[in-house]
């Protein structure tokens, strides 16, 4: 049995994680409740947020904004603004169009989609073959509480992924733009006959699920003060999954699901012998699980079985 | 007459595909390009020709078949001076197998499958393991890795009869992933290095990498796994066309369409989707097992979610549930990469740009499923008509 | 049924037009035909095979520079009896793409002698393909020992060193010079990764360190906060790192995030530029091996570095970008003395011998492996990585991080 202070800082480790699966997992929840799709160039976007705050630091730099808060505050801003009118880009490309075609189809547009988004920062991003450094913009330092090392940064990215979040629940419950969302998500035509613009609730859904991702991107970044274009192919996979277990189209489904899978692989890298080697084996292995007992998810709505 | 004009056009598409695959210099390839663009233009923008040309094919559809199987047939004499063409030639002929498998899941049943690389994988493992570790000959490999994986495929399907769609989508997902790391990490696969030297296959004594001779001339070693593989296309091919038209296929297809009225008739869902499934692996199973005893190796990243997503755009792009469709998107999508090696590191960029323009322009697939006719010429195929499975 | 019309019709207008069609394809596979050029000197194809797209792109990319760099050099070369064309090939660090990489290659009777391969898994899967093609292939990068131990084909050398001979030197290092005697090792589960831990594990039983734990991770992880926050109450003097340098740099940046004091040490995926400007600070003192003499202390390297400078590459050379030049320059060496003969060529290369290479001598054993005599010791000192010999922590006037976590812990 490992000492207290282990495991406690273990699920501390796992925590981190998760809140950044949580985030991405939001996004391809968001897209599926209100358009029924799975957006797979979600985990790019992710990708991408991160190298439009890495590349907006560079540019706050270049114009003399010293004061880190502010700096901080800008790229956030502007990393949001710009990945949310990328995913509003890739939503009218490659989402709308093919709407009325079977689902499969915007599966593998947005599949390839991803890869374009891949490739072009591997190619057009200046040496993007290399993981890249991130700048340290938070409070440095750290504290001790019975033996867990705990950084201000990570209660800071805590702070921030858990604000998000709270943000994204009062936007779809507490606006009127949330209501069309509510109002698509349960029944698009009938929606629309009550008023609901509907390419307009589309394109601020993906507005909203890609400035998540972007956020994802940067917490990641301020995190592990490193990013590298090929994040989004795991992020991608762990994000949709944990979006499923907790339930395709539910938000809070989704951050839980996000937080199982963080506190999972942790969990099994830490303390099952191997388990480092077999971590998304136990992870992956727990969802299937999951799935057989919760064929739609831990807060997934039951489906109707009339037969 | 008409039958002639057939022939005329398969020709015509021949000399085009492998002026193709086999044009080197710029021009060369310029000029090819322009030529298939012309065709396409001109096939699609007058109604007549198009119209002229699938009234023909249609009525001649035997000889269409036969004229289609002897270029099929004579294909690696032309390209007997480059073994690289003649393998991906193979390769597109293997993830036709593959695709027909996947395709009978995913296209006629519905039943989401984003692990084909791991079924194709336990076909290629199992041949690896039993012919390197057991001494077993590589055809009985050939056979029984299939079958592990329809086996493996059933035991994680029967706990999960009830995920559905994108949640399948997950479970599969997992599954690939869980398949991949125990093989790069378990001892008795081999680790990352995957088996090495698997046997080649040995027919009558004939080692398929002694290059041939056939009519005079001398093909490359790999011509011998391109016939090979043309056969198992074939029967893998003419095998899903039956599955398709009998009653099996037709109850797919409602169950795929609706499930709750495919109950109401009667219809055993759970039991058609896993018939469905084991089908379909074992076609993919076979196909990985195929590329086992080509290649004479087999390593975890050979089979990993990268593959298994080229094999869902194969069925995809070609046109789901459409047999036919299958075959074209294959042929297309391993060759094009190949075609597009000279664009170095802009290569894949520019492959998932084509990808996403062809399915906004053909948001239904390249060569999309037609609706089932009845009574027409062909009766009811006899294949489970027996009505032995409910 | 319009049938009947619509035949009538087309055999008229519309078949010309596909006729004509047909005539632009048959031009085209005409074209294929190249009318013999008039050309002072004979033309000779050399491919390189190596990862362009994907996680280790920067390493093949830089490898093919270098590449293209020998073959600049040597067209520039009045003496040169030949005028080599190059042909480079992305194996996206894949066993299947390799091969249809290196049969690519092999089938191009123009092309003679291929520079091929960083990722190990990669190299091990093509070693057939060569055989069977005929075609002579220099490794420039990967090291798994099989590669040129496993086989007896006369077609695949290899100029840089295998991972036995860097693991045992770094063992002796860590043991008898620096004197640590605790150690946990990590991998990256890959060939390479699992082979250093393996060969690692190896020299410090010889030399009596003590192992705590062996860890293996996944490729292209990003979080390791479990498995450091498990090796952190092991206390170990030296975290061991089998890996390339993406995982690398996460691994040393999060055990500083960590609080993990130990000395981080790891293997010749590490030594990249890339390396240290992303770790930063991190980097300081972290040291690792690489086969081959200190290039930029031979002569002959510094002019690679001031060659490579000038041609304006978008990408570095890295750690194995000076062997891909000499494997090139050995392969264009052959070729001048005995011609553009595969089959000679590879008998020639089996038994390369050269005394003086920016990489070192170079002499190839019965396996067509480089012997390489030297295993340069690196470390990061203020950005820069410096040969162990030269730097500051050498002679003492810096003290290594682990070593320091030692003496405070005692």
């Amino acid at each position: 049995m490992p000492p207290l202070e282990v495991i406690l800082q273990q699920a501390f480790n796992g925590l981190m994680l998760g809140v950044m699966y949580a985030l991405i997992a939001v996004g391809f929840t968001l897209f599926f409740g209100v358009l029924d799709v799975i957006h797979f160039s979600h985990g790019d976007i992710f990708t991408l947020g991160a190298f439009a705050g890495l590349s907006l630091t560079f540019l706050w730099a270049a114009v003399g904004i010293g004061n880190p808060a502010v700096a901080l505050l800008l790229t956030f801003l502007g990393a949001l603004v710009l990945t949310g009118l990328i995913g509003v880009v890739a939503e009218r490309a490659c989402v709308k169009p093919l709407a009325k075609a079977p689902p499969l189809m915007t599966l593998l547009a947005t599949l390839s989609l991803g890869l374009v988004i891949r490739e072009a920062v591997l190619i057009f991003y200046p040496r993007g073959a290399d993981p890249k450094p991130f700048p340290a913009m938070l409070p440095g330092g750290l504290f001790e509480i019975g033996g867990v090392v705990i950084r201000y940064e990570n209660l800071a990215i805590l702070a921030i992924g858990g604000a998000a979040m709270v943000l994204v629940d009062l936007i779809i419950n507490r606006t009127r733009i949330g209501a069309s969302m509510r109002a698509v998500a349960q029944d698009a035509e009938a929606a629309q006959m009550m008023g609901v613009n509907l390419d307009r609730t589309v394109d601020f859904t993906f507005f909203l699920g890609s400035a998540l991702a972007a956020v994802a991107g940067i917490l990641n970044g301020l995190y592990y003060s490193e990013i590298h274009f090929i994040m989004g192919i795991m992020g991608g996979v762990i994000g949709f999954s944990a979006a499923a277990i907790g339930g395709l189209g539910n938000v809070y489904g989704a951050i839980l699901g996000g937080l199982l899978f963080g506190v999972l692989q942790t969990l099994a890298a830490a303390f099952i012998p191997r388990g480092s080697e077999f971590r998304d084996v136990v992870a992956f292995a727990v969802v299937m699980v999951f799935m057989v007992f919760k064929p739609t998810g831990i807060l997934g709505e039951k489906t109707v079985e009339r037969v | 007459m008409t039958l002639i004009g057939v022939w005329v056009v398969e020709l015509g598409l021949f000399v085009l595909v492998v002026a193709a695959l086999l044009a080197e210099r710029p021009i060369a390839l310029g000029a090819t390009v322009a030529a298939i663009g012309i065709v396409a233009v001109v096939a699609r923008s007058s109604a007549r020709v198009w119209r002229w040309v699938t009234t023909s094919f249609l009525t001649h559809r035997t000889g269409a078949l036969a004229g289609a199987a002897v270029l099929a047939l004579v294909l690696p004499f032309f390209l007997r001076a480059s073994p690289y063409w003649t393998f991906i030639a193979t390769m597109a002929l293997m993830y036709v197998t593959i695709g027909q498998g996947l395709n009978f899941q995913m296209g006629t049943a519905g039943v989401i499958n984003l692990a084909g690389a791991a079924f194709a994988g336990l076909g290629g493992y199992t041949v690896g393991l039993l012919t390197v570790r057991l001494g077993f000959p590589p055809w009985l490999g050939l056979l029984i890795g299939p079958l592990i994986a329809v086996a493996v495929g059933a035991l994680l399907f029967i706990p999960i009869l009830k995920v559905r769609g994108h949640y399948l989508a997950l479970v599969t997902i997992a599954f690939g992933f869980i398949f991949n790391i125990l093989m790069n990490n378990l001892e008795f696969t081999g680790g990352p290095q995957g088996i090495k030297n698997i046997p080649t296959l040995r027919l009558f004594g004939y080692a398929f990498t002694t290059p041939p001779q056939l009519l005079g001339m001398t093909l490359p070693s790999h011509a011998n796994f391109y016939y090979a593989a043309l056969v198992m296309a074939a029967l893998v091919t003419w095998l899903a066309w039956r599955l398709y038209n009998s009653w099996v296929g037709l109850t797919l297809n409602t169950l795929r369409d609706d499930e709750i009225a495919a109950k109401c008739s009667g219809v055993s869902v759970a039991r058609y989707k896993l018939l469905a499934f084991s089908i379909g692996n074992f076609f993919i199973g076979l196909g990985g097992a195929f590329y086992a005893v080509m290649v004479g190796f087999v390593s975890p990243p050979d089979f990993d979610f990268g593959y298994s997503l080229v094999m869902v755009s194969v069925i995809i792009l070609g046109g789901l549930d459409s047999i036919p469709g299958i075959i074209l998107g294959a042929c297309l999508l391993i060759p094009l990469p190949e075609r597009f090696r000279f664009l170095h590191e802009y290569r894949l960029l520019l492959y998932g740009a084509a990808i996403v323009l062809m399915l906004l322009f053909r948001p239904r697939g390249l060569w999309p499923a037609t609706v089932r006719r009845y009574g027409l010429r062909e009766p009811a195929a006899s294949f489970g008509a027996a009505g032995g499975l409910r | 049924m319009d049938d009947q019309a619509a035949k009538v019709q087309v055999s008229r207008r519309d078949l010309l037009k596909g006729g004509a069609a047909v005539g632009v394809g048959v031009v085209a596979l005409g074209g294929l035909w190249r009318p013999a050029r008039a050309q002072t000197k004979r033309v000779v194809k050399l491919s390189f095979i190596g990862p362009l797209t994907g996680g280790t792109a920067s390493n093949g990319l830089g490898g093919r520079n270098s590449f293209l760099l020998a073959v600049a050099e040597r067209n520039a070369d009045p003496k040169s009896k030949y005028r080599y064309e190059t042909i480079v090939l992305d194996d996206e660090c894949k066993p299947t793409v390799g091969v249809q990489a290196a049969l690519k290659a092999g089938s191009d009777p123009e092309v003679i002698a291929s520079v091929s391969h960083y990722c190990s898994v990669v190299a091990i899967a093509t070693v057939d393909t060569f055989n069977k093609l005929g075609l002579p292939s220099m490794v420039w990068g990967a090291v798994l020992p099989d590669i040129t131990y496993g086989h007896t084909h006369v077609e695949v050398s290899r100029v840089n060193g295998t991972m036995i001979n860097q693991n045992h030197i770094a063992a002796d290092f860590a043991v008898k010079k620096l004197g640590f005697k605790t150690f946990s090792i990590m991998h990256d589960t890959t060939d390479y990764g699992r082979g250093h831990a393996k060969y690692f594990t190896e020299g410090l039983g010889r030399v009596g360190g003590k192992i705590l734990s062996t860890t293996g991770t996944a490729k292209d992880q990003k979080d390791y906060t479990a498995e450091l926050t498990k090796i952190k109450a092991e206390k170990p003097e030296v975290i061991y790192f089998g890996g390339l340098t993406p995982d690398g740099v996460r691994v040393k940046v999060q055990m500083d995030k960590l609080g993990v004091k130990a000395q981080f040490q790891g293997t010749s995926g590490i030594k990249s530029d890339t390396f240290i400007e992303t770790a930063g600070p991190s980097a300081e003192g972290v040291y690792c091996f690489v086969e081959g003499a200190p290039t930029e202390k031979l002569p002959g390297g510094k002019k690679f570095l001031e060659a490579y400078a000038k041609m304006n590459f978008r990408e570095p050379s890295e750690a194995y970008g000076p062997f891909a030049y000499v494997a090139t320059h050995l392969i264009i060496d052959a070729i001048e003395e005995i011609g553009p003969d595969r089959a000679k060529l590879a008998q020639k290369l089996k038994r390369t011998k050269k005394p003086d290479t920016i990489i070192g001598p170079v002499e190839f054993d019965e396996h067509g492996q480089n012997t390489v005599p030297l295993i340069t010791t690196h470390v990061a000192q203020d950005g820069k990585w410096v040969v162990w010999e030269d730097s500051e922590y050498a002679t003492g006037k810096r003290e290594l991080p682990g070593l320091r976590f030692k003496r405070e812990r005692v």
